[in-house]
């Protein structure tokens, strides 16, 4: 019984403050009381999500309803990072390789990971946002290499399946940074992954890549 | 293929299919037929249909070639290595079979070659060749590359964008204009009139570059994405139908020069299975016995 008088009755809750204003009807009170309601919320969403970028600034996350077939020239931010394990990196790039394992005491990078997030999205979307882009990354940490002979480097991936596939990518520099822009974003993309069409979620893409001088015989 | 044996290390190599032995003057007992594989891949993808071929009285060879070196260097390369055979060939004629970009090698050695060994060239078969390039679009050459990769092994040299001549011709970006020089050259000269010219083509859109493709996100994306750089249907999931047609790139279609897309499997038939069909294989065998006669098996 106590708890049923402090339960405020519908009189009570409706009153809004606006008791002694010129006359105003209950409807218009109420469309009023549900906009300030509203504008609250979303203020609310822009300061979480304020909140969200600063402390995670987005490599390039456009929302789903951003993604925007065709835009042509525009690049794909990566971010380049060091390998934990490099002894498994190197048996899985060896075993990879099969009869081109040779090929590994051609490095002349250290290896490194390549990793880009890109919108939840279905096939045909993603095809919408990536065509035509390339994606872009700094690679400095790992290039130790005169300016006249970065033309001469080509790279191989390694993904985590285990394939490994040569991957189209051009190395320049900018300031003091090495940059190496990866002409099909595809590359992102395990060619050996299992990952079923319909079971994408929040997607990470990464390949590890490594350099190689293209030897002078070739 | 051990490193001893791989074409980056030790350059071209002109084999018999049977025993992957280099060709010699003792192997040429019947009309020779030269399979020329296409970018990034390897002679030894064709050895099914070589083998089948064989089976008809001819001898077949596989032409193993550093692929990105350039058209017309690999068809350079295709002439030394017969010059040692000449005067055996000349006495029986031949035949090459292109696949891929191995077609506009052919292409290229048939406008290139010289009397004797130009009148003992009596045809060429381009299956699933790009005549008119790959429409200028880089990224298509990169998907030939992933394929290549994903069939032959990695092979990062042929992205060099200094090393690999081949690319920009494919996508139409060297200075020499290879392809449209061949194609003009074809136009108002064809081949067709000393020799027979038959393309086949695939009519399946689309292509494995993974283990999964056919179901997994990444194999179902690429292949978006490929079929929107080609831009057209049908194509065998890389080279458009009118690319891969030279009745339509040269213009002429007569009783030399001939395109197949009638072959039973051609619905199902992909870039990487117009060299592992039967059907296809048949459609070659057959135009073969018209072309150069082996003797009776």
């Amino acid at each position: 019984m106590a708890q049923q008088q402090n339960v405020l009755v519908p009189t009570e809750a409706l009153s809004t403050g606006s008791e002694g204003l010129p006359s105003t009807s209950a409807a218009e009170l109420s469309a009023a009381i549900q906009m300030l309601t509203q504008a609250t919320q979303a203020l609310t969403t822009v300061a979480t999500e304020m909140g969200r970028v600063i402390q995670n600034p987005p490599l390039n996350l456009p929302k789903a309803e951003e993604v925007k077939p065709r835009q042509i020239g525009v690049t794909v931010a990566a971010q380049a990072v060091k390998i934990d394990g490099l002894d498994k990196f190197f048996d899985m790039i060896s075993k990879g390789l099969g009869e081109r394992a040779w090929m590994v005491g051609e490095f002349v990078t250290s290896p490194f990971l390549v990793r880009a997030d890109l919108p939840r999205v279905s096939v045909t979307e993603l095809a919408d946002y990536l065509f035509e882009k390339e994606v872009l990354c700094d690679i400095s940490a790992f290039v130790n290499t005169r300016v006249e002979e970065l033309s001469e480097i080509v790279f191989l991936g390694l993904y985590p399946s285990g394939a490994v596939r040569g991957i189209t990518g051009f190395v320049h520099k900018e300031g003091n940074n090495f940059l190496v822009r990866l002409e099909d974003p595809t590359c992102l993309l395990d060619p050996d992954s299992l990952m079923l069409p319909d079971a994408f979620r929040e997607l990470t893409y990464e390949v590890s890549l490594v350099g190689l001088k293209v030897p002078s015989y070739v | 293929m051990s490193e001893e044996k791989d074409v980056i290390r030790t350059g071209a190599a002109l084999v018999r299919c049977d025993n992957d032995r280099w060709l010699t003057p003792k192997d040429l007992t019947a009309p020779l037929v030269i399979c020329v594989h296409g970018f990034t891949s390897h002679g030894r993808y064709m050895i099914d249909l070589a083998q089948y071929i064989e089976g008809y009285g001819f001898i077949a060879a596989l032409f193993h070639y550093d692929s990105y070196l350039g058209i017309d260097q690999a068809s350079a390369v295709l002439l030394d290595r017969l010059q040692p055979l000449i005067s055996n060939i000349t006495h029986r004629s031949f035949v090459l079979i292109g696949h891929s970009m191995g077609g506009l090698v052919a292409r290229a050695f048939a406008r290139s070659v010289q009397s004797p060994l130009r009148e003992a060239l009596k045809g060429i078969a381009l299956l699933g060749t790009p005549n008119r390039g790959t429409l200028g679009k880089k990224k298509l050459v990169s998907y030939m590359l992933d394929w290549g990769d994903w069939l032959t092994g990695p092979n990062p040299y042929a992205r060099s964008p200094i090393r690999s001549k081949s690319a920009k011709q494919l996508t139409l970006n060297d200075t020499e204009q290879f392809i449209e020089s061949l194609n003009r050259a074809d136009q108002k000269a064809p081949l067709g009139m000393q020799m027979h010219l038959l393309s086949i083509s695939g009519g399946r859109a689309f292509l494995e570059s993974g283990k999964y493709s056919e179901s997994s996100y990444s194999g179902i994306f690429r292949n978006t994405m490929l079929q929107r750089l080609i831009g057209e249907k049908p194509n065998d999931g890389l080279v458009a139908e009118s690319s891969a047609d030279i009745t339509r790139v040269i213009g002429k279609s007569n009783k030399f020069i001939q395109h197949n897309n009638k072959y039973a499997d051609y619905p199902r038939t992909n870039h990487t299975y117009l060299i592992r069909n039967q059907s296809v294989a048949n459609v070659i065998v057959s135009w073969l016995q018209k072309v150069i006669p082996p003797p009776q098996v």
